[in-house]
């Protein structure tokens, strides 16, 4: 079975960018694992949303 | 009806025992330990490093390495998980000196980056700075590294919470 290819961070270039749920919504968002850049998902990896969650605004800390 | 519940209770407790051992599982290898107490202390005591709270330190150029990553991990030890190749990962770069000169290349890129002479790319509220450090630092490895024969990194990443002096990570590029 062909292993799925990782999206790398588009911010740091090294990170791979992780499945995670938001606590407080439960929305699902992407993390990197390296710069922990937050996206919305793998269409839009042009924006940032830095220590909050991009569904509900969460603080992600 | 009896033995049908006590197969459904059997069938739960099986289900309930895999998932613990799998998540045991990805907790033991998301949580190994990069750098040891062992390893923190000599730090400290040669000044590489400087005590600054718990899980807090600072370098000598004023850099701060504090907090913790969402798996979990002392922002130290994230930073040393490039200290050596993770083979897992796409891509990886590996740092080729020992692990107080990590500490020393960061402070290194940091005066480069506080001299205007780096440019900054920021996002997010952080800050990406690629610095050239003039000479081979380390490698890259993971999969793509692998791939290309792990070629020199001659280069390091270091990115920082805008307006602080916080490391978010650090890592040969």
């Amino acid at each position: 079975m062909k292993e799925k290819e990782a999206i790398i961070c588009p911010f740091c270039e090294e990170g791979s960018l992780k499945r995670v749920k938001c606590k407080k919504c439960g929305q699902p968002f992407l993390r990197c694992d390296e710069c922990e850049s937050v996206y919305r998902d793998s269409d839009s990896l042009d924006e940032d949303y830095g220590a909050e969650c991009p569904h509900c605004g969460a603080d992600l800390e | 009806m009896k033995h049908a519940l006590r197969i459904l209770v059997s069938l739960v407790c099986i289900a309930v025992i895999l998932a613990g051992d799998a998540e045991a599982r990805r907790r033991s290898r998301d949580h190994a330990v990069y750098i040891s107490v062992q390893e923190i202390r000599e730090l400290e005591r040669s000044g590489v490093i400087i005590p600054a709270g718990k899980d807090a330190w600072m370098t000598r150029s004023g850099l701060v390495i504090a907090g913790r990553d969402p798996d979990g991990r002392t922002r130290l030890d994230h930073i040393m998980r490039h200290a050596m190749d993770n083979p897992r990962r796409p891509k990886h770069g590996v740092f080729s000196v020992t692990k107080a000169e990590v500490i020393g290349l960061m402070d290194e890129a940091w005066k480069k980056i506080r001299s205007g002479a780096v440019a900054g790319n920021e996002r997010g509220g952080k800050i990406a700075y690629t610095v050239r450090m003039g000479r081979p630092v380390g490698y890259l490895g993971g999969r793509k590294g692998r791939e290309r024969g792990n070629p020199k990194l001659d280069s390091v990443r270091l990115v920082i919470t805008k307006g602080t002096t916080a490391v978010i990570t650090f890592f040969p590029m």
